[in-house]
């Protein structure tokens, strides 16, 4: 007998959403709001709920993820902003500062089309630009020449911009 | 012929590695779009060197972590699903009875009902207001009583606060307008206490602006729409973008500035042809040309409101369609275009009639009868044109001034002597009883 694939289900959706953004949402709360570490898995929690109460009226998942989580993390420091306990700069972080959301989404966006270069470009990419080493420190980790680590850094930089310029032009 | 160094050049500037080429960078300094290229590109590596785009070994492990999730959204489907067969259960009870049915029925005190209800209320509202209040009461009260300990605290404040909202919508449509404001005051208070306020509470501001429009408090109303549609945006909700600006622009143009609400309309073209909202398209193109109409601007006006009335024809829209091939008319006969204008107005007529909408229909009659009036021809036309408007009309059982005009006029027929004072008092008195031509 022929076995059909289960049908994708709304349930298969949120799952798939979670996995993917989970994570990221997480430090969002967690660097750029200070939200204590077990909260800050709180509110992202509450922010999927919220989505899938509201997820027909959005065409920009990624802007709504971020829009919320933001939100959530300046509405938990307005509710903790009259506790003694949180510190002043706490107490300031229920402010809205313009453009935060802009450049999450951004780095959001980036995120997801890294996905679309093969691994030992993204090796290579995180290697030097978010861990610092150098083209010489590469060629050692991946067990190569200087110049083809250059080489290397050089083309999946240019790779990558390909990817964030044909995504502009969508 | 300018020549642009390649993207590898201008990333060798952006690495500053060593060995790029002087020249590039000279070029590069003086060049507008390559220098838009290098910031790109050094913008890029900077966000390549934050630690948020690096999360892609991090994703959260299949298991009890996305369990709940995948849980939590299916009894909500199964919970909406149930809710709407509760729906349309209740809907073949006399809508008399649905706050006792309800209020007696423990099986229907569930959140799935009560978006059933509240989807319904905002989709009915249009034909049937009093229906759809009754819907929206119905859900507030239910959304009161459902048991604190089933449904998540922030859950239960959302559904509370979207009963309130949907409420205020539908007493706005039924010019109960207090009563609006009381309803969004409560949902505001409801929303503001959510985890992530933001969102609805943009939906109240939206709703807000409506009202505010309504009662011609423009300035305020104009500065809700904004700020809604700046929220909206935030949060990626593109088709309330759209219409929060839409409203921003009905605004504008009630406020008389019809050309800040001609540019805000065009804007508009492009996104909702790209959220493919056709309906909401065929309304818009009926602003521009409205706008355009009052701009002079004949040709475009005439353009879009054919487009829109084209638009609105193809969606089955029929009564939207004839309504503007109305203001087509009025168009043609505002540009000197008498005899297509006449023609067009009484294609319209004839439409309206052919759908049953008689009272539209006789108002336009009227239209054509005057503008045949003042040009003193066809007098007999004239004559079967006002009668058949007088026995539409008085078969709608009008009263009040309109039925003062109507007398008048039907005396002005017996003796054969029709004025276009006559036609007009009754077409002035009428155009507060029927729906006119769209002006926004």
């Amino acid at each position: 007998m022929t076995k059909y694939p289960t049908p994708y289900s709304v349930s298969d959706a949120a799952g798939d959403l979670y996995r993917s953004y989970k994570a990221f949402l997480i430090r969002v709360a967690g660097q750029k709001f200070c939200v204590p570490d077990d909260e800050a898995e709180a509110l992202v929690h509450q922010v999927f709920i919220s989505y899938l109460r509201s997820g027909s009226s959005v065409q920009d998942v990624r802007s709504w993820l971020v829009g919320a989580i933001c939100n959530a993390s300046r509405q938990y420091w307005r509710d903790h902003a009259k506790d003694e306990k949180v510190s002043d700069a706490g107490k300031g972080l229920y402010l809205r500062d313009e453009g935060t959301e802009d450049l999450l989404v951004q780095k959001l966006r980036i995120r997801d089309l890294l996905a679309g270069l093969n691994a030992r470009c993204r090796q290579t990419l995180c290697l030097h630009y978010l861990e610092g080493y150098t083209a010489a420190e590469i060629a050692e980790k991946l067990s190569t020449t200087p110049g083809y680590a250059e080489k290397l850094i050089h083309d999946c930089s240019r790779r990558a911009r390909e990817l964030t310029r044909k995504a502009e032009r969508r | 012929m300018i020549h642009h160094p390649t993207t590898e050049e201008i990333l060798t500037l952006a690495m500053a590695a060593g060995g790029h080429n002087p020249e590039v960078d000279k070029h590069v300094s003086s060049c507008a779009s390559c220098s838009t290229e290098l910031d790109d590109l050094r913008s890029l590596q900077d966000v390549l060197r934050d630690p948020l785009v690096w999360d892609q070994n991090e994703e959260a492990t299949e298991g009890e972590e996305v369990g709940w999730l995948r849980s939590f959204a299916a009894s909500l489907q199964s919970e909406d699903e149930a809710g709407a067969k509760f729906l349309e259960d209740l809907l073949r009870r006399p809508e008399s009875r649905w706050r006792l049915e309800v209020g007696a029925e423990p099986a229907y005190r569930t959140a799935g009902f009560v978006r059933a209800l509240l989807a319904r209320a905002q989709t009915g509202s249009d034909e049937s207001p009093q229906q759809a209040l009754a819907m929206a009461t119905v859900a507030a009260e239910i959304s009161e009583v459902l048991e604190e300990g089933l449904y998540d605290s922030d859950f239960l404040l959302e559904l509370r606060g979207t009963s309130a909202e949907r409420l205020a919508s539908v007493l706005t449509r039924l010019g109960r307008l207090p009563e609006a404001h009381a309803a969004l005051d409560r949902a505001e208070k409801i929303f503001d206490r959510l985890a992530i306020p933001d969102p609805p509470l943009a939906r109240v501001w939206y709703l807000r602006a409506v009202l505010l429009q309504e009662q011609l408090e423009l300035g305020r109303a104009r500065e809700l729409a904004t700020a809604s549609a700046v929220v909206f945006r935030r949060f990626g909700e593109l088709r309330r973008v759209a219409y929060a600006q839409l409203l921003a622009g009905a605004i504008d143009f009630q406020s008389g500035d019809f050309e800040g609400a001609r540019d805000t309309f065009l804007r508009l073209v492009p996104v909702l042809e790209d959220l493919g909202d056709r309906p909401t398209l065929a309304g818009l193109y009926q602003n521009i040309g409205t706008c355009s109409m009052q701009l002079d601007h004949v040709q475009e006006a005439q353009l879009y409101l054919s487009r829109s009335s084209d638009e609105f024809r193809e969606l089955g829209m029929h009564a939207e369609a004839i309504r503007t091939s109305w203001a087509l008319g009025r168009l043609l006969l505002r540009a000197g275009e008498r005899e297509q204008a006449v023609a067009t107005l009484s294609q319209a007529r004839q439409r309206f009639q052919e759908l049953g909408m008689r009272s539209d229909g006789a108002l336009v009659a009227l239209e054509v009868a005057e503008l045949l009036l003042i040009s003193g021809e066809e007098p007999d036309q004239v004559l079967e044109l006002c009668s058949e408007a007088v026995r539409t009309l008085q078969g709608a059982g009008m009263r009040g001034g309109v039925a003062t005009a109507l007398q008048y006029l039907q005396d002005a027929l017996r003796t054969h002597a029709v004025t276009v004072d006559a036609v007009r008092e009754l077409r002035l008195q009428l155009s507060d009883v029927v729906s006119p031509p769209p002006s926004m």
